[in-house]
């Protein structure tokens, strides 16, 4: 877990001290540090939340370009690099988890061994060998990005199906939309979800008037909350043994309500398409790109 | 024989097996709804308490509904989210007017050795685990022969029949090892040496999980993308859970003969895929 507040403690002076040390940042190229602190200043953060921060790389390196993504697997390190882009502003972690353990229910100490084993395990030391090949940097933003815009991640994401006018509610928006059956929505969201993680819960035939909207991973007590003045909750991710369990029982219960869970990865792509367009203004002069991660389920045929 | 009675008999017959009440005692496994002082008239074992599941334990002439997972949607089973909520108050009508009591069992199941969890699911995949120590919760199954993922995954879902089951990895990796979850309680790779894939029930994406907890499926896919094909296959939580319940109903038949006793699973909650 030390590796992370060192590299965090690394970006705190990477704006000053690391511009001079550079001799692309003399001539002007902005650093890594320095586009995090201009990304900083823009969301109106002072520090990282949470387990943001630079995770793979050097704030002093020169930015040719930046890819924006919501988890920075290997696959897309390459697809980064091959746009010329060597800083990636992803939205989970290149661990695969957050190193915090407060209130995680586990043994203290377990999620630091946990994540020492796994920085030693081949997996990780291969992607972050070739991160350092590919001369890419990793960031992980993504609280204090949601804190500073809130509404945006759901609002892109409902976008895609055409909805527009949400209102804030709880983790997410709600959304009034033109009537149409759950098998309509399904189809819709089959477009997005390329690859077989996508699951429902609800009649196909069930028509479906407002939608309760959260990408990534919905919790239950906002999400039950939201569905009992919505019809349909589209997410990404939740646990089965509860949100699930109350859309199951709301048919029976004679107050049908749907879900559509995407995927994680998949609900939150247009979000990553929206962070990409934001961060343009933001980063002046600097290529800005989104790139696609593509769902890790499938399905057999 | 009363709900009460039933449960001491439960937690006897499991500290004879050397499986005794822990100090903390359980906050899951409590009753949740009913009168744990009424006659049994039969009882039903399940994987999660749906109301669909309360409506058929009704028909069956039951009125105890012994469940592994929580009846109020959270994992903790305090209803105090739900206030006014529609939903909750039919659950809790419909268990009231058919005079159900609820108990949850799922602590216990996991505490049992072997975990009645994974011992059911092994037993319907037709796998056995490979002798592992005493401290490694999660078996592992080493195959007879390497065969693809794409075998494996037409192999679980033929004998699970779920529809809404997801993989990641390459369908044409070979594997040899495979690591079994059930549920939520999922294996990492790293359980124990060389484990080509999991089976499990459950897992979240992303890094919202707090090491130890990781992002099963990144973690395949890089794997995989770097040259050790690794594989995750998820049969959801029913998937793998529900089957537990039969070795429950089993052994409680065992030693409370004068009850009837019947499993019924809750089922997938998804419905098939387009």
């Amino acid at each position: 877990m030390s590796e992370f507040f060192l590299t965090r403690r690394q970006l705190a002076f990477a704006g000053g001290a690391a511009s001079l040390a550079s001799p692309v940042a003399a001539q002007g190229k902005l650093t890594v540090g320095e586009a995090l602190a201009k990304v900083r200043q823009a969301i109106g953060a002072s520090a990282d939340a949470g387990a943001e921060g630079l995770l793979l790389g050097a704030a002093d390196q020169p930015v040719r370009g930046v890819a924006v993504a919501a988890v920075p697997t290997a696959a897309v390190l390459q697809a980064a690099a091959k746009r010329g882009c060597n800083l990636i502003f992803a939205l989970e972690s290149p661990l695969y988890a957050r190193p915090g353990e407060a209130g995680s229910g586990y043994p203290p100490g377990s999620g630091a061994r946990a994540a020492a084993a796994l920085k030693a395990e081949p997996v990780y030391r291969g992607k972050a060998a070739l991160a350092a090949r590919l001369g890419v940097s990793v960031v992980r933003l993504n609280e204090s990005l949601q804190a500073s815009r809130p509404s945006l991640a759901a609002d892109t994401l409902a976008a895609r199906f055409g909805w527009s006018g949400g209102e804030t509610a709880g983790q997410g928006r709600m959304y009034a939309i033109k009537p149409a059956p759950l098998s309509a929505l399904l189809r819709q969201a089959s477009r997005l979800a390329d690859r077989g993680g996508l699951r429902h819960v609800g009649a196909k035939d069930m028509m479906i008037r407002s939608v309760l909207v959260v990408p990534g991973k919905a919790d239950v007590v906002p999400s039950v909350q939201g569905l009992q003045k919505a019809d349909l909750l589209l997410t990404g991710d939740l646990r089965e043994w509860e949100i699930v369990e109350y859309v199951a029982d709301s048919a029976p219960a004679g107050r049908p309500r749907a879900l559509i869970a995407l995927g994680r990865t998949v609900s939150q792509q247009p979000y990553v398409d929206a962070i990409a367009e934001w961060l343009k203004p933001v980063l002046p002069g600097v290529p800005v790109t989104a790139v696609r991660n593509a769902d890790p389920f499938w399905r057999l045929a | 024989m009363t709900p009460r009675e039933l449960v001491a008999r439960i937690m006897a017959r499991a500290e004879a097996e050397g499986a005794p009440a822990p100090a903390q005692p359980s906050r899951r496994d409590t009753f949740k709804v009913g009168d744990p002082d009424v006659q049994i008239t039969g009882v039903v074992t399940t994987g999660m308490s749906t109301l669909d599941v309360l409506r058929r334990t009704v028909a069956a002439g039951a009125n105890m509904v012994i469940t592994h997972e929580a009846t109020f949607f959270r994992d903790d089973d305090i209803p105090d989210f739900l206030e006014g909520d529609p939903i909750y108050a039919a659950k809790v009508a419909f268990a009231r007017e058919h005079g159900v009591v609820i108990w949850r069992d799922h602590d216990l199941t996991h505490r049992m050795r072997p975990d009645q969890m994974f011992e059911g699911q092994l037993k319907l995949l037709g796998w056995t685990a490979d002798a592992a120590p005493p401290e490694q919760r999660m078996p592992v199954v080493t195959l007879p022969k390497p065969m693809s993922l794409e075998r494996i995954v037409r192999h679980v879902v033929e004998k699970t029949g779920v529809t809404s089951y997801r993989v990641a990895g390459d369908p044409k990796m070979q594997v040899r090892r495979v690591a079994v979850g059930v549920g939520y309680a999922m294996p990492s790779f790293q359980v124990a040496p060389d484990i080509d894939v999991i089976v499990g029930g459950e897992a979240a994406e992303g890094s919202d999980s707090q090491l130890p907890t990781y992002d099963l499926a990144a973690f395949a896919v890089d794997s995989t993308a770097l040259g050790q094909p690794r594989g995750l296959v998820l049969l959801g939580h029913m998937g793998t859970e529900d089957i537990g319940m039969q070795v429950v109903a089993d052994w409680i038949r065992s030693f409370a003969p004068e009850i009837p006793v019947q499993y019924l699973p809750a089922g997938e909650p998804f419905g098939a895929p387009l």
